[in-house]
């Protein structure tokens, strides 16, 4: 008996470790440029960077194995049988952050659900249908050109914070002038939201609510499934990765505090235009030094695993200067 | 019999006599009106050259709207009109000016209108107003008015649109007063104002009910509410609209009965104390004249007044007060009546039988008095 109890125990608690294994290991071996499918929706990464766990202190980094990879995607293509679309915020250690130019172009869905972006690319949801009636954006930093032309729905603007609107709301003619461009149906939006859109041009055509009529508008936009009435699905992987380290214990006064973060490459990002097919981002890590109280940024990290030192192991990053190595108390290792 | 008769004569008379336009209704274009105040005015009609300066009497008068009568079309509020008077005139030809200064009491309850077109510049709207009104067209578009009382908007089947949310009149502009205008929050349509209107101060006014709207989507709907109705068509202007009232035309509410150097002035006011027949009618006093006699050197206050190219009447503690224009009393009332006891006015001042009685007496004295006289002549005295 006893042992059919152990057996059981050991069968879950395998199973566990199983799963979470499967959780880290997908996506953990996605290099940037690779494309990949998921539930009828296709990424592409975008840039990866090392991060570690939440857990991980200093003092249980013992060497280069705890840095897991982790990064951003781009969605650059959904399934057009899709009845429900539901991006997520996150797929395992990588964030979505953006939508590629024409994603949703002529498609028709029942409801879209989607997480705030940094970006959404050159006519996105032009002349999209929505059977529900309704398309919800939350926030999207940067907007492409003619975002919503022809939009056939109302459009709820979710927004909490400044957008950058630039033409999303004009298009260009085959003569290279711009005209304005539109959702078909009416542009509503929070009330205290308004002031992110007042130099928009759809800030006179526009209708606000606010307390219970607008979370009408968000109800009946996802047709009161309880499911999507939250304007942002928890990030269930976000616990799974922290992007700062500390090299030394956060007290120590020596050390160095290592910060990955991923930027855009000048001339292959927006201002817009083709952006599925060059737009990418690079890795950036921050490196501060406690001791000079100085920050070096690099391009690459890469925590080395040297018999040879004392600590067993130290850190090399690589960036315009070149190759630069680091002990893990902040000492500049000399070749 | 014959004093009974008469006595019953004398008081339907000194009825009608106290008689004033004040809740007086009646109908024009679709619309039901209550007269709140009706007064005389002597105005300057330009100065015509090379000849004296012209002078005309005018009948000016408050009105609120107090119903409709027509159904399914478009109705539109006046600022101002001009309709029969009957005030201190026997001639129903005369015309006055009535300014439109508010809308009553269940004035538009339970009607159906293709639209209704409100003009600026009223002063309140009444207790359930427009309760169960549909429009057709499915915009009310609400001008600021300086108070709302309970109820206006109860099952209202259409959008609201407010188009501000302070009264712009004044200076500075003031906030609309609501009274309990939104208690029933079940039965109220849906209330929209400009997005730059939210933020006007309204001290207890729950906000959170309004939608706001872009001002492309408001002029878009003045453009297809109010079609065919010469109105506003851009909010922009609808911003800076002024309208004329009685009070804004009452400014300069002094005049003389004369244009001789010591004249006899009158002074119009608001009456400071008045009776209280309706609640919407509370909200707009009647006025009072203050006249400065020149002849007498009095200053008497009459709660009505008329006149004409020779003389003028003014009514005090309910009795009638005859002067010529220079302010000389005219004691010999009975001169000045017609054949049917109407002074010039059109006021029965007595009955029929009562001036033939009177003329009879009259006659009769002077005849006695003739043959007195043609004694004392015969006897020498």
């Amino acid at each position: 008996m006893t042992h059919r109890i152990f057996a059981i125990v050991l069968t879950v608690v395998l199973q566990s470790v199983k799963l979470l294994a499967h959780e880290y290991a997908l996506g953990d071996n996605f290099e940037k440029g690779d494309v990949f499918e998921k539930d009828g929706i296709s990424y592409k990464v975008l840039v990866t960077y090392l991060v570690v766990d939440p857990k991980e202190s200093p003092d249980t980094i013992k060497g280069p194995e705890k840095f897991y990879k982790a990064g951003e995607l781009m969605v650059v293509k959904v399934d057009e049988k899709l009845g429900d679309v539901v991006i997520p915020p996150s797929i395992n250690r990588f964030k979505v952050i953006g939508l590629t130019d024409s994603l949703f172009y002529q498609h028709e869905h029942d409801r879209i659900w989607l997480p705030n972006l940094l970006f959404a690319g050159n006519g996105c949801f032009a002349k999209l249908k929505m059977r529900s009636g309704t398309l919800v954006i939350h926030d999207i930093a940067n907007m492409g050109m003619g975002v919503f032309d022809e939009l056939d729905a109302e459009l709820l603007l979710d927004i909490t914070r400044n957008v950058n609107w630039g033409k999303t709301f004009s298009k260009m003619r085959t003569d290279s002038s711009l005209i304005s461009s539109r959702p078909k149906g009416l542009v509503r939006l929070n009330r205290g939201s308004l002031k992110y859109i007042k130099g928009c041009p759809v800030y006179n055509e526009c209708y606000s609510a606010v307390a219970d009529n607008y979370k009408k508008w968000v109800r009946k936009a996802f047709g009161d499934d309880e499911r999507f009435q939250k304007n942002d699905l928890v990030d269930k992987n976000g616990r799974l990765s922290k992007r700062m380290y500390s090299t030394t214990p956060q007290k120590a006064k020596n050390g160095l505090k290592i910060t990955a973060n991923a930027v855009d490459i000048k001339g292959l990002g927006y201002p817009w235009g083709n952006l599925s097919q060059k737009y990418t981002r690079q890795a950036n890590y921050a490196v501060y030094d406690k001791k000079t109280r100085k920050t070096t940024y690099y391009q690459e990290f890469i925590p080395v695993a040297d018999p040879l030192q004392k600590t067993g192991w130290y850190v090399k990053f690589i960036g315009k200067e070149g190759e630069v190595k680091y002990m893990l108390n902040g000492k500049l290792i000399k070749k | 019999m014959r004093r009974i008769t008469l006595l019953i004569l004398a008081l339907v008379s000194c009825c009608i006599a106290s008689a004033t336009q004040r809740g007086v209704t009646f109908e024009k274009d679709g619309l039901i009106y209550t007269i709140a105040s009706e007064v005389t005015i002597r105005k300057f009609n330009g100065n015509r050259a090379g000849n004296e300066p012209e002078y005309i009497i005018q009948n000016i008068g408050e009105v609120y709207v107090s119903g409709v009568s027509v159904s399914d079309s478009v109705v539109k509020i006046p600022t101002v009109f001009s309709a029969p008077s009957t005030y201190c005139r026997k001639d129903t030809t005369v015309m006055a000016r009535y300014f439109v200064a508010g809308i009553g009491e269940k004035a538009f309850e339970g009607a159906r209108l293709k639209d209704l077109v409100i003009p600026f510049g009223l002063r309140f709207i009444g207790n359930g107003a427009f309760r169960d009104l549909e429009i057709t067209n499915g915009v009310l578009i609400v001008p600021p008015v300086r108070r709302m009382k309970a109820d206006v908007f109860d099952g209202v089947k259409a959008k609201v649109l407010f188009l501000g949310l302070e009264d712009t009149q004044t200076q500075p502009a003031t906030p609309i007063t609501f009274d309990n205008t939104f208690q029933n929050k079940d039965r109220l349509p849906d209330f929209y104002v400009l997005h730059s209107d939210i933020n006007t101060p309204t001290e207890g006014l729950d906000k959170k009910m309004f939608y706001t709207v872009g001002e492309n989507v408001v002029n878009e709907w003045l453009r297809t509410s109010w079609k065919g109705v010469v109105i506003y068509t851009n909010y922009a202007r609808c911003k800076s609209y002024r309208v004329s009232t009685l009070t804004a035309s009452l400014n300069k509410s002094s005049f003389s009965t004369v244009t001789a150097d010591v004249p006899t002035l009158i002074v119009l006011k608001k009456a400071k104390k008045y009776e209280k027949t309706k609640t919407d009618i509370d909200l707009l006093p009647p006025y009072e004249y203050e006249c400065r006699n020149a002849y007498t050197h009095k200053r008497e206050v009459y709660d009505e007044f008329a006149m004409n190219q020779t003389l003028f009447r003014g009514r005090k503690g309910g009795k009638y007060h005859y002067f010529s224009l220079d302010g000389k009393p005219i004691t010999n009332i009975e001169s000045l009546l017609d054949e049917s006891g109407r002074d010039p006015f059109g006021l029965q001042v007595y009955t029929k039988e009562e001036t033939k009685a009177k003329k009879a007496n009259k006659e009769r004295e002077k005849n006695l008095n003739n043959k007195v006289n043609d004694l004392k002549k015969a006897f020498g005295f």
